[in-house]
């Protein structure tokens, strides 16, 4: 019995180990150096075939959550198999996303000069043709800078680019199978970043793109790992298509308050029968405390009512704390509807 | 308040989307607890077993709001930034289980006024 027990110990421990082990091998690594400050590569657009509109856009990932730091941009180099590409001596215009704390916190265009320092958090876009990016992207107010050195001969199926300052390689990306001449001369280093799919197969073409995750601010501490967008961004993020801004919101929200408010009395109307039985079987029935479990649900709504009158919605840390009152009262209602269950079942079998 | 949003950013998004479902998947458990006690209640004094709407409302929170709302929150949010397909799927997720949430609890309302009403003299 005592060794049975001890060897499902040990298969459970071992079962552990091997689910612990795949989540940490499915996380990955973000850059082949392994941090994220500074300058990244955040999306590539190869288009469907050598030749046509190609470009590179990158992140100045900043320390902190505010753009009033800067970063040097002199001596960054864009590296590809066609060239190399000092990016400090390169001009245009870039995006700066919008930034809770800013006046006014909207989205910004920022002029950048040869050899000025970068804001943090802007994200600039160098285009194998400025002229041809202006055009296709028409809305965009971001200016390409002029990366014909090194852009344009990009292969969609097979290739990789890499992101230096010196000897510091600060990041690369590579998709299919580009081959060892190409690696060489980029001075690309380990796998990471390097085994991606191609996204440039296929009409439309699609981009390779960090995914970061989605918050009122940017984070520099989170800027995504690798994935294929459907969805062609250069020079920002995906914007909240305004034709589902009110059902998105205003109707969902409402039904949530409603839904949660709802849910709420229904657990207050539990304890009030309690109370009820109490009365009838003349019997302790831990009504009141019946009463006080559902109080996270009422948490919940409340919380979520401030976020979204605040905040337009849900977000941290309201939604951590409403999350966890939720969970503590969902225990809560459990334990005490159980006793009050086996209460009444005993009461009831008597009678 | 600095303090806070540290710790706050330590746990990822994924685990406290878990906290909320899990929470509901303890409410609707509650509730199919609460429906037996009322189902015995409701045949003492000869009502109709009503009692079935509270465990309909208990599948409902799970499947119709537990369930898509987890997906919502640790798949379609994350992924906002990246792709405007994601704000559809979102709002078809959230409209889902948000719906769900509140004709689960007016299921589960029914028959407990229903029996307060019949025990009320």
């Amino acid at each position: 019995m005592q060794e049975r027990k001890s060897r499902k110990r040990i298969a459970s421990t071992l079962a552990l180990t091997a689910l612990l082990a795949v989540l940490l091998a499915a996380c990955g690594e973000l850059t082949p150096s392994g941090k994220v400050d500074g300058f990244l590569i955040n999306e590539v657009y190869t288009g469907t075939s050598a030749g046509t509109l190609q470009w590179v856009e990158i992140l100045a990932n900043g320390q902190g959550k505010d753009d009033d730091s800067t970063l040097d941009l002199r001596g960054v180099t864009l590296n590809t198999a066609k060239g190399s590409v000092d990016l400090g001596t390169l001009k245009g215009v870039v995006f700066l996303p919008p930034l809770a704390g800013r006046t006014p916190p909207g989205p910004k265009f920022a002029p950048l000069q040869a050899g000025t320092p970068v804001p943090a958090g802007a994200y600039i876009v160098v285009a194998s043709n400025p002229a041809a990016f202006a055009a296709t992207y028409p809305a965009s107010k971001v200016v390409a800078l002029d990366g014909s050195a090194v852009l344009g001969s990009l292969d969609p199926k097979d290739d990789a680019l890499t992101l230096r300052s010196g000897d510091d390689l600060l990041d690369q990306i590579g998709w299919g199978s580009p081959n060892a001449e190409t690696l060489n001369k980029i001075k690309s280093g380990g796998d990471v970043n390097m085994k991606l799919p191609a996204a440039g197969i296929g009409e439309p073409a699609k981009t390779l793109g960090r995914t970061p995750p989605s918050g009122p601010t940017r984070d520099s501490g989170k800027p995504g790992a690798f994935s294929i967008h459907d969805t062609v961004t250069p020079g920002g993020t995906v914007a909240r298509p305004d034709k589902y801004n009110f059902l998105l919101n205003e109707i969902t929200n409402l039904i949530t308050i409603v839904g949660g408010l709802s849910l709420y009395l229904v657990f207050i109307m539990i304890a009030v029968v309690a109370r009820r039985f109490e009365t009838l079987a003349q019997q302790r029935t831990y009504w009141q405390l019946l009463l006080a479990a559902p109080t996270g649900i009422l948490i919940y709504d409340v919380v979520t009512i401030i976020s979204f009158i605040l905040n337009g919605q849900l977000v941290d840390p309201y939604r951590i704390i409403g999350f966890a009152a939720l969970f503590l009262s969902g225990i809560a209602c459990l334990a005490i509807i159980n006793v009050f269950r086996n209460i009444a079942k005993d009461i009831l079998a008597s009678q | 308040m600095l303090i806070f949003n540290n710790v706050f950013e330590l746990i990822p998004t994924i685990w406290t989307a878990l906290l909320l479902e899990i929470g509901f998947i303890f409410l609707a458990i509650a509730l199919f607890w609460f429906a037996r006690i009322l189902g015995e209640l409701l045949e003492i004094i000869q009502k109709p077993p009503v009692e079935g709407l509270i465990r309909i409302s208990g599948w409902l929170l799970i499947l119709t709001f537990a369930l898509p709302h987890y997906i919502a929150n640790s798949f379609f949010y994350p992924n906002l930034t990246a792709d405007s397909n994601m704000w559809i799927w979102l709002w078809v997720f959230r409209t889902i289980s948000n719906l769900g949430l509140m004709v689960a609890a007016v299921l589960a309302f029914i028959p407990v006024f229903l029996y307060w009403r019949w025990t009320r003299e």
